[in-house]
């Protein structure tokens, strides 16, 4: 999972055999326990994959999972200070309709699942525990040669990228009183 | 960084880092005030009653297609104050690009060098840099009656020659071109990176 390219320079290539099987691991997850939502998302907060289910409109999750991840960050860096050896095993935010629990499938990726209060919590950990196991392997595999990621990033992808800011990112301003 | 092949996108982390009141939740703010609705998400925003930020705020910005495939950019900020220094950690985890919000008053130079030199803590940390790690300096609030020359800015805090920009964020000048400089910035790290290792295996 983790691209080595010699320097350091990508955290994370997901590729499209990698996303089919964790897909249908989360989808799995989702119909066995009636999730709302079930989110796979790396440590800052990017979602690799999601399942979303019927009761549940908003499709856009990605402020969720980044305050999913940063919640359970922030959770890892308590247990630090309380002089825990290890990471604290989930975290579980408790509302009145609806829970959010947090656990840890590797070291960078966490699993992040919104259910409605009436599923019982321990129904949620086995499971998540389950899908968690099927997880580890797809996320331990290495992909996508980096032929291919030079294809994803060249001069081309540099320049239509930089057009594209400019339409995208702009107010009317003239001059950027920048130096370079 | 994070590359989805099945979906075509690329995902980059862009932190906002800067001492306590410097303009970075600014920034952010403008940046989602002016964008086309089909290109952003929600603002995310954590905050103490006393309106500064705790942990972070986040906001995702996309660009359309670009060569069939779909850029995203994650945007978030860091608390600014001594006190959340663990917090900024947790933050720059993953990071990919950071913009280094300067603050323009004569009296936050001190802070502003302390803040840059945390930042490079927690870079090195991470097995990072100043040197090689993609970043650009904005110095924010240039309307203030007692702003600091810009030549004395880039002597105090510009040591690696990283591009640089004047800034109102408030007033929205020199946000978008702080934005774009430290995307390109990442795009161009990475490939310099790819190439590299392209050559290393030559």
């Amino acid at each position: 999972m983790n691209e080595n390219t010699g320097a350091g320079a990508l955290d994370t290539v997901l590729s499209k055999g990698q996303f089919d099987r964790i897909f249908s691991c989360l989808a799995d997850l989702a119909a066995k326990l009636r999730l709302m939502a079930v989110l796979l998302v790396d440590g800052s907060g990017r979602i690799l994959a999601q399942k979303i289910g019927d009761g549940w409109k908003d499709t856009r999750l990605e402020g969720l999972a980044a305050l999913a991840a940063g919640s359970y960050s922030a959770s890892n860096e308590i247990a630090r200070l309380l002089g825990e050896s290890a990471r604290f095993r989930m975290v579980l935010h408790e509302g009145e309709r609806r829970n959010l629990f947090v656990c840890s499938v590797t070291q960078d990726f966490h699993l992040a699942v919104v259910f409605e209060s009436g599923t019982a919590v321990g129904m949620i950990r086995l499971f998540t525990k389950r899908a968690v196991e099927q997880l580890v392997p797809v996320l331990s595999e290495r992909t996508a040669p980096e032929q291919d990621l030079g294809k994803m990033f060249d001069r081309n992808f540099e320049t239509l990228l930089g057009e594209e800011l400019d339409r995208s990112l702009t107010d009317g301003r003239s001059g950027n009183r920048g130096r370079s | 960084m994070f590359i989805h092949w099945a979906l075509k996108e690329i995902h980059l982390k862009i932190v906002y880092y800067g001492a306590g009141m410097s303009g970075k939740t600014e920034n952010l703010r403008y940046i989602h005030s002016r964008i086309d609705p089909a290109l952003k998400g929600d603002m995310v925003m954590l905050k103490t009653n006393e309106d500064r930020t705790i942990f972070f705020d986040f906001l995702q910005l996309e660009v359309g297609n670009i060569d069939g495939k779909k850029p995203k950019f994650n945007l978030y900020t860091v608390p600014g104050q001594i006190q959340y220094a663990q917090t900024r950690r947790v933050v720059l985890n993953g990071v990919d690009g950071i913009v280094f919000v300067a603050d323009s008053r004569k009296d936050m130079m001190d802070a502003n060098l302390e803040t840059l030199l945390d930042l490079e803590k927690h870079l090195i940390a991470g097995g990072k840099t100043l040197e090689n790690f993609p970043w650009v300096l904005q110095y924010n609030k240039r309307d203030v009656p007692d702003a600091e020359s810009i030549a004395e800015m880039e002597t105090k805090l510009n040591f690696f020659g990283v591009p640089s920009f004047e800034a109102i964020a408030t007033t929205g000048e020199g946000v978008f071109p702080t934005l774009k400089a430290v995307i390109k910035k990442v795009v161009g790290h990475v490939q310099s990176q790819l190439e590299g290792a392209q050559r290393m295996r030559a």
